[in-house]
């Protein structure tokens, strides 16, 4: 990494530290969300960008970690750790069991059985009410706790950091599993699935890995998604959700990871500024806009970051 | 000795088509055993058959004695098989050097590693590094597979083969397309491979196969018409009209 790279990281991480102290309290909830968002879509760049495995139900995971960690703190235990690790775990044991027959498939055929498995886990969201609560969702869940106190998460802005803190850690372990060797045998998936097996890989165990890997991620903010509204339903777990994070990373950049984090930020920031100048119509407007963005950034935010680096570099 | 590929009565049907009927056929280990038979004569299907990308519709396959028909292509290069294709299949969007690592982290053991940063695996480093030196790449590594030449490609192909560390190498028309001066060097390559490992071929020019098998096997229509040392096929009459059709041509083709 080269020393301009470590300055500007350690500047990007300042900033998000110090971002509550500036920003006011609508904000810094609206950056919450776009840490946890993003995370989840860099989870699913892990599949998209990194495996070339197009998954249009990861939405499904992050609903089933948000309600693992809901009903966990609603009939068992309010400790934030014990929710996240039991959304993760639960999301996990959900990618495993549809993830083995999706691995077998790839391309298109990949695409629409996790559409199926995605819209049949929000459709048991939607339906099993005495579980779930149906389509008004979990509600009323109680706030998360630290070392068995409740009043360090209460507040707005420590509820921010804490975010931070779990955004970091599943960001460095998506990090780390892509630049691993597991990471490389990845890339050799993306590119030429066929070839791997004539090398003695067992194409399909590394796939179901990397969809496990990727879901309990999805799962892992699923949970910080449900921890801060206190408030989850199936709406958050629609196919929307889904195809939202791919749009994330296609505008900030496949295969960076930082680029669906980058892409989620944009999205939630132009969302927000939309709705507010043109009410019901900013969808219309949203689409414009991200037309306009591919248009222009073929590479997504990041790729065009490193071109104008490029260009100063000369 | 156990020989290193034994078929028995092996063959692939298509509906009605036997791409490959009924062959039975040992492969001795540190032989060079070529395949040959006219377009279409089920070459490529039975080395798939071998291969496991394909699944036999009869018949037994036993790899150096452990029976392996219904062993998927993975394991049977877990096993020590390994093999190039017709046509290169590589990993275009990655340098040569991340394809060889590709193969060789495997290898080593260090493939479903998802902590530690590749760079940590210096034993893969080294040996990718030998590999590419091997088949002549050594100053390619940073090239994308997709981007090198032709030939290179071809070699590159060797590379990843080889790094699987394979007893027996099963390739597959290594040198089509290859201009005379690539096929040559090529050649030289091959023919410097360590003499335990067995090598089977399939190869159309008739140069390379005499020059190199101490095997030859002849395919026609999915059958096995003859299998002996060179000396024999170059007169056999059955193979001669496999690939000529009745007639006397037979001098034109092993002497041009």
């Amino acid at each position: 990494m080269t020393r301009t790279g470590i300055a500007v990281r350690l500047a990007a991480l300042a900033l998000l530290v110090a971002a509550p102290v500036v920003l006011d309290t609508y904000r810094t909830f609206l950056l919450t969300e776009i840490l946890i968002f993003g995370l989840f879509a860099a989870s699913l760049d892990l599949l998209l960008g990194y495996s070339g495995l197009p998954s249009l139900g990861h939405g499904g995971y992050f609903g089933v970690g948000a309600y693992a960690a809901g009903l966990l703190a609603l009939h068992a235990t309010t400790n934030a750790f014990a929710q996240i690790l039991v959304a993760t775990g639960v999301a996990a044991g959900f990618a495993i069991v549809t993830g083995v027959f999706a691995v077998r498939s790839r391309g298109v055929y990949f695409l629409m059985l996790t559409l199926a498995f995605g819209q049949l886990l929000w459709v048991l969201a939607l339906n099993w009410s005495s579980l779930t609560g149906g389509s008004n969702g979990i509600f009323g869940i109680p706030v998360a706790t630290l070392a068995g106190s409740s009043r360090w998460l209460a507040a707005g802005d420590h509820f921010y950091w804490y975010t931070l803190c779990s955004f970091l850690v599943g960001y460095a372990l998506l990090k780390l599993v892509v630049l691993s060797p597991f990471g490389r045998a990845l890339a050799g998936i993306r590119e030429n699935e066929a070839r791997m097996g004539s090398l003695g890989y067992n194409v399909p165990l590394y796939k179901l890995a990397a969809f496990t890997i990727a879901c309990s991620i999805a799962g892992y903010a699923g949970a910080l998604a449900c921890q801060q509204p206190k408030y989850f339903s199936p709406d958050g777990m629609s196919f929307d959700v889904s195809a939202v994070a791919i749009v994330a990373i296609v505008i900030g950049g496949q295969r960076t990871l930082i680029g669906a984090v980058l892409g989620s930020a944009f999205y939630y920031v132009v969302r927000d500024q939309l709705s507010d100048l043109l009410s019901s119509h900013w969808e219309l407007a949203l689409g414009l806009v991200f037309v306009l963005v591919v248009y222009l950034l073929p590479d997504g935010l990041v790729g065009g970051a490193r071109r104008l680096q490029r260009r100063f570099a000369r | 000795m156990t020989p290193a590929l034994e078929l028995e009565n092996v063959g692939r049907r298509y509906g009605e088509l036997r791409a490959v009927d009924s062959v039975t056929l040992a492969v001795e280990p540190s032989s060079r055993h070529a395949l040959i038979g006219p377009n279409g004569a089920g070459k490529s299907t039975l080395f798939h058959v071998i291969s496991g990308a394909v699944r036999p519709t009869s018949g037994r396959i036993r790899f150096f004695g452990t029976t392996v028909t219904r062993t998927s292509a993975h394991r049977r290069t877990q096993l020590g098989m390994g093999r190039t294709f017709q046509h290169s299949s590589l990993f275009d969007g990655l340098t040569a050097r991340e394809n060889v690592a590709i193969a060789v982290q495997r290898k080593l053991g260090h493939a479903p590693n998802p902590v530690l940063p590749t760079g940590r695996f210096r034993d893969v480093d080294a040996r990718s590094e030998q590999l590419l030196e091997l088949v002549g790449l050594a100053d390619f590594g940073d090239v994308d597979a997709g981007s090198l030449s032709y030939g290179h490609q071809r070699q590159l192909e060797i590379a990843l083969a080889l790094a699987t560390e394979p007893r027996l190498l099963l390739l597959d028309e290594p040198t089509a397309g290859m201009s005379r001066d690539e096929a040559h060097r090529f050649m030289g390559l091959i023919g410097s491979l360590p003499q335990e490992l067995t090598l089977m071929i399939v190869e159309h020019d008739m140069d390379i196969v005499f020059g190199l098998a101490t095997v030859i096997s002849v395919l026609d229509a999915g059958r096995l018409i003859a299998s002996g040392p060179p000396e024999d096929s170059r007169g056999s009459a059955a193979v001669q009209e496999a690939y000529l059709g009745p007639g006397d041509r037979m001098e034109q083709l092993f002497t041009a």
